[in-house]
């Protein structure tokens, strides 16, 4: 607020303040260069107008010196805006390891959000004060863009693919989500609120939407259902690969001409393998899974990749046991907000 | 060089032969280096798809015919060989001789075209050209090495796990029912470039020959 | 205030009537203020042939610049028309006169009728068309036949893009990005590409024409470094239509080709990368800012030296840095890009690269100012658009800079301060410049003067409402509105009226020179041959010129700016 005139949204996030400074130190930029230059249009309009008797002797034609340094002084200044803006923005780009994930699809025209525990929210989402946010993004039709400004943050949603955005809400409160990337007839319809609360608020929040599966339980279930605990569970005569801490895991991958490279396991590798095995064969496999395009949605994709990424190394039985499915997901989905309660819940006071 | 053609030839901006000459000469160049563009973004995109689908490029690649293609360069440097040699009889100003290499030049721009129209009948009848009858794998020439077969839902899938597609959903979401895309496989992109580009290469040589044969 | 009425009505202070040296061997130019001359006029190209036939096939490149007008005004008509009614409908948050489809086919038709069919053609192909051979001494374009055809070529492209608003609409934005406008739109998307794709050949067909010529057909004497600044800058804008325009046109034919056929370059679903179409659209669309913006700046470099008696601070500077502009204007397409999922290292290089590409302009505007020093200042109405210009290009350049930086960007992307920000280069700059260059050049191309004080209102009405308009878009843009937003949040209902207030009065900016330049045109006072006292070869001929352009080619023997040598107290010599 400038005079009453409104500049900038709340700012409600960690990164928030350093956007803030940065836009100021533009703006100063702006102003440093803009008025000089008006207030010399202006001074010479006058100065120099026709019929005024001035001293006109002997006016320059041109000034090597003048112009290397107005050339090199903006370059310079240019390059420190440059950097200081880009160092902020490799530091905003990734997330912390102790990242809350949630889930986001974007569709023509609703923001479909799903927590770790299950629960699920349409044009809304509710995160926990002082807790850093991972939002993992894909779209099921155009390219949407989930924008939160009181955040700073933006970016787009992509078919085919996932984008993550992060960000640490450090203020309660109830700020304007919008979709920013035109997807069509009701793009301005696209958007909602984003709701920050007490961690305490929020996880009461969590089990207040009834009993419902953990994305972790569906998506343990949707392995089994699908047939991929038949190849890749621990009992499988099957020879293929054991999914067990496979997330965030190098894996070597055969490359044409028996070659091989490693990449990190992540939620883009996990799809692709799924929908697209033949494109990333694990090194010492046969390419003989199935995709599975068709036949799962990006909802139950995430669930399954939220399950992927539970099994840590030395849980595997655990994670791929079938006793404990389907009939205790209420149970599991308390379990795991009672879990992050006594994770954050303290914290937060 | 040349000489100076009379000098109703030259038309009344310019102010003389050379000028004029040397005018449509740049002209000509700037108009290809437009052209390279427009092929280059085309190229750019094939370029992008091969680096990311390496194997499948590789793989569709080994099903163009190499002989009709090594057969075509040939003729296609002899045709620029004649047309060449057409320039310089202008310049000399042996209009028969002229007139004959422009007739073979189109002449084997015609040739092109024929080995190219064989070629996408060949592709035709093996069911490359992209679209509902694209189909590719079947093709026992690519039984060796890594297998690239097209993952058909039916194809090849240990019975225990087939399980019918589109399990209903366990939470209350009616907006979950659409299924991700059922992606094609990357070798018709091949295809499609691969049609796109030399079709759009033949119109180009269509456009040369009819011009030839104008005059 | 009578001394503002007399600058209002251009009669005060004089212009230099007195002391005109010879220039270039051609009789002494007459005063500015019309001296009396005889009623009947000489052969010259509006009247050497007459009917309607001499026009649709004419080959002079000045009639075919006033056919361009013709047409890119009528564009320019509709494309505002469907502006004002977008303006209209943002007065309330809640959508009150549009519903949202047909708001988003607004904004479609106003991005593409601005942009290929008003912003790229407007001072190319009227200006540039008109004034490039007779700046360089020529009788014609190198290529008069492909003149005619580029136009006709632009007509049917209009034609067919206005075919398909007509019938159906497009409401894609002017950007088609993928995969919404292959597989999602219901609405006229390939016939509105046809459209467009003619018209960028249109575009080729101009650029390569104008390199050709200012290669070829320059008069005996006329080296590149006595050019004309207007002609350096067509020439780094031709440069730009002919590389940049061709990608443009593939990368259409792909969207058309996806579109119906299902081919799957763009769509996920066949391994296609939707990103693809957004660093080829871009390759083109982010130098297509520079041929907007290039032109205007030649403009201006002609205008400011005129209006200033001096020549231009720093000559060879500003045509460096016009082929560094275009150059640059290659390589920094990615800024489009910073959060639509690229890697972060790109977005680095592109920033930076973007950044760089601000150097050339800044120095541009510094020796612009400094031209002003020492000079001899007159504040008509040429003059006050190119000052406008300056003003709105300086804010519209650093705001640029505020999109250029990473972390920034991130925040105001996709949001109305870029809608902001590229309007005030597009529009507030290049717009303010084509009408700096009509006002300027209008003696020429019709042989009599506008009125000089509607002139100066208009001028006037055109910078006041023009940041009515789009300054409150900034702050709008800053808090967070989208763009392309039907209806949006209350909270952003105040700004929007200012800025629906604004556009009103922008609108009468533009809607004055639409009544009194037609009417200067035949009603006007006879202008004379060079009633600026301007240097420049098209100044050495009669107004309207002759079909030929030149009795006989001129010879050059000096620099383009020789202002110096006509001050009458001697003491205006250059150091």
């Amino acid at each position: 607020m400038i005079f009453g005139i409104p500049i900038l949204p709340p700012t409600a996030s960690s990164g928030a303040d350093a956007v803030n400074v940065l836009f100021w130190a533009l703006v100063a930029l702006s102003l440093g260069f803009a008025i000089p230059i008006c207030a010399l249009i202006i001074f010479f309009s006058i100065k120099y107008r026709h019929g005024r008797e001035t001293n006109r002797a002997h006016p320059p034609r041109t000034n090597r010196l003048l112009e290397a340094a107005w050339t090199i002084i903006p370059l310079l200044i240019g390059t420190c805006y440059f950097a200081w803006a880009a160092v902020l923005y490799v530091g905003n780009s990734r997330p912390p390891a102790n990242s809350l994930e949630i889930y986001v699809v974007g569709k023509q025209w609703m923001w479909k959000v799903q927590h770790q525990n299950g629960r699920r929210e349409v044009n809304a989402l509710h995160v926990p004060l002082g807790q850093p946010i991972k939002l993992i993004m894909t779209s099921q039709d155009v390219i949407h863009d989930f924008f939160v400004p009181a955040f700073r943050v933006k970016q787009d949603v992509l078919p085919g693919r996932y984008t993550t955005e992060w960000f640490t809400p450090t203020r309660e409160g109830t700020y304007h989500l919008f979709c920013s990337e035109y997807c069509g007839t009701y793009h301005s319809h696209m958007g909602g609120w984003v709701t920050v609360m007490k961690p305490r608020d929020y996880a009461n929040w969590l089990v207040s939407g009834g009993a419902q599966p953990t994305m972790e339980t569906r998506g343990r279930q949707l392995f089994t259902q699908l047939g991929c605990s038949g190849c890749h569970g621990p009992n499988s005569n099957v020879r293929a690969p054991m999914l067990n801490g496979i997330y965030g895991a190098p894996v070597a991958i055969q490359t044409p001409g028996n070659g091989q490279q490693v990449i990190t396991a992540d939620e883009k590798y996990l799809r692709d393998s799924i929908l697209l095995p033949a494109s990333q064969i694990a090194a010492g496999y046969k390419p003989i899974m199935p995709s599975y395009t068709g036949r799962v949605n990006e909802d139950d994709l995430l669930q399954i990749i939220a399950y992927l990424k539970s099994l840590k190394t030395e849980s595997y039985s655990e994670g791929s046991g079938m006793k404990n499915g389907a009939d205790n997901s209420g149970k599991n989905g308390d379990a795991a907000a009672a879990n992050y309660q006594r994770t954050w819940a303290g914290k937060g006071q | 060089m040349n000489e100076a053609p009379s000098a109703n030839l030259v038309a009344s901006r310019f102010n003389n032969w050379k000028q004029q000459s040397e005018t449509s000469t740049l002209g000509m160049w700037t108009f290809l280096v437009s052209e390279l563009l427009f092929f280059g973004s085309f190229f750019a995109s094939y370029a992008v798809y091969r680096a990311l689908n390496p194997v499948a490029f590789a793989a569709a690649s080994s099903h163009t015919e190499i002989w009709i293609g090594t057969l075509n360069t040939a003729i296609l440097l002899t045709s620029s060989f004649c047309m060449a040699l057409a320039v310089n009889a202008a310049k000399q100003g042996q209009l028969r001789k002229v007139s004959l290499l422009l007739i073979l030049t189109a002449l084997l721009g015609v040739g092109f075209m024929g080995l190219k129209g064989l070629e996408y009948y060949h592709d035709w009848q093996k069911h490359l050209v992209p679209g509902a009858g694209f189909q590719f794998g079947n093709a026992p020439a690519n039984s060796g090495g890594l297998s690239l077969r097209r993952q058909n839902d039916q194809l090849a899938l240990p019975p225990q796990l087939v399980v019918p597609p589109g399990q209903p959903s366990a939470v209350p979401d009616s907006h979950s029912s659409a299924m991700t895309p059922a992606r094609i496989a990357p070798e018709q992109l091949f295809f499609v470039l691969y049609f796109f580009l030399t079709g759009l290469h033949a119109l180009h040589l269509t456009i040369g020959i009819l011009s030839l044969i104008h005059i | 205030m009578r001394l503002l009425k007399n600058w209002l009505l251009g009669t005060s202070g004089g212009t230099s009537s007195t002391a005109m040296s010879d220039f270039r061997g051609v009789a002494p130019t007459e005063a500015r203020q019309a001296a009396p001359q005889p009623d009947t006029e000489a052969k010259n190209y509006l009247n050497a042939e007459v009917g309607w036939k001499s026009w649709l096939f004419t080959t002079d490149h000045k009639r075919i610049a006033l056919l361009y007008m013709f047409s890119i005004t009528g564009y320019f008509a509709i494309g505002g028309l469907a502006a004002s009614l977008m303006r209209i409908n943002l007065v309330t948050p809640h959508s009150a006169l549009l519903r949202p489809e047909d708001y988003n086919k607004m904004f479609s038709l106003h991005g593409i009728l601005m942009i290929w069919f008003f912003l790229v053609p407007s001072i190319p192909t009227v200006l540039g068309n008109f004034l490039i051979p007779m700046m360089i001494g020529a009788k014609d374009l190198a290529f008069p036949k492909l003149n005619l055809l580029s136009w006709y070529l632009f007509v049917i492209g209009g034609t067919v893009t206005l075919w398909a608003m007509i019938t159906g609409g497009v409401d894609t934005g002017w950007t088609f990005y993928t995969p919404y406008s292959t597989m999602f739109s219901n609405t006229a998307v390939v016939t509105t590409l046809f459209g467009v794709i003619i018209a960028g050949f249109s575009s080729i067909l101009t650029g390569l024409n104008f390199i050709v010529t200012i290669h070829k057909m320059r008069a005996p004497g006329m080296g590149w470094f006595r050019l004309p600044l207007f002609v350096w800058s067509h020439y780094a804008t031709s440069l730009i239509l002919v590389l940049g325009t061709p990608v443009l046109a593939a990368v259409l034919v792909l969207v058309i080709l996806e579109r119906t056929l299902h081919i799957g370059v763009f769509d996920p679903k066949y391994n296609g990368d939707p990103l693809l179409f957004q660093h080829l659209f871009w390759f083109y669309s982010h130098p297509a800012v520079y041929i907007m913006l290039l032109p205007g700046m030649g403009i201006v470099s002609e205008i400011i030296p005129c209006f200033s008696r001096r020549r231009p601070f720093g000559y060879r500077f500003i045509a460096y840095a016009t082929v560094g502009i275009a150059t640059l204007s290659f390589l920094v397409w990615g800024h489009h890009m910073f959060v639509s999922g690229q890697s972060i290292y790109a977005g680095i290089i592109f920033s930076f690269l973007s950044f760089a590409v601000a150097i050339p302009s800044a120095i541009k505007v510094f020796n612009w100012t400094a031209t002003l020093y020492k000079g001899r200042i007159l504040l008509d109405t040429p003059m006050l658009y190119a000052l406008g210009f300056i003003g709105l290009f300086v804010v519209g350049g650093m705001t640029g800079l505020f999109l250029a930086s990473l972390a920034m960007d991130v925040h105001l992307t996709d949001t109305y301060f870029i809608v902001a920000h590229f309007h005030y280069i597009m529009v507030g700059a290049s717009v303010s410049a084509y009408l700096g260059g009509l006002h300027f050049w209008w003696p020429k191309i019709t042989g009599r003067m506008y009125p000089e004080g509607w002139g100066k209102i208009a001028a006037g009405l055109l910078f006041i409402g023009f940041n009515l308009t789009f300054f409150p878009q900034f702050l709008l843009g800053s808090q967070g509105m989208p763009r392309r937003y039907a209806s949006y949040a209350p909270e952003f209902q105040p700004l929007n009226i200012l800025s629906t207030a604004g556009a009103s009065i922008l609108g009468v900016g533009y809607f004055l020179p639409l009544l009194y330049l037609p009417w200067a045109a035949f009603y006007g006072p006879r202008a004379g041959r060079d009633p600026w006292d301007a240097t420049g070869l098209e100044w050495t001929t009669p107004s309207p010129p002759p079909t030929e352009n030149f009795p006989q080619t001129p010879t050059v023997t000096e620099e383009a700016y020789a202002y110096h040598a006509r001050e009458p107290e001697g003491e205006g010599r250059h150091e």
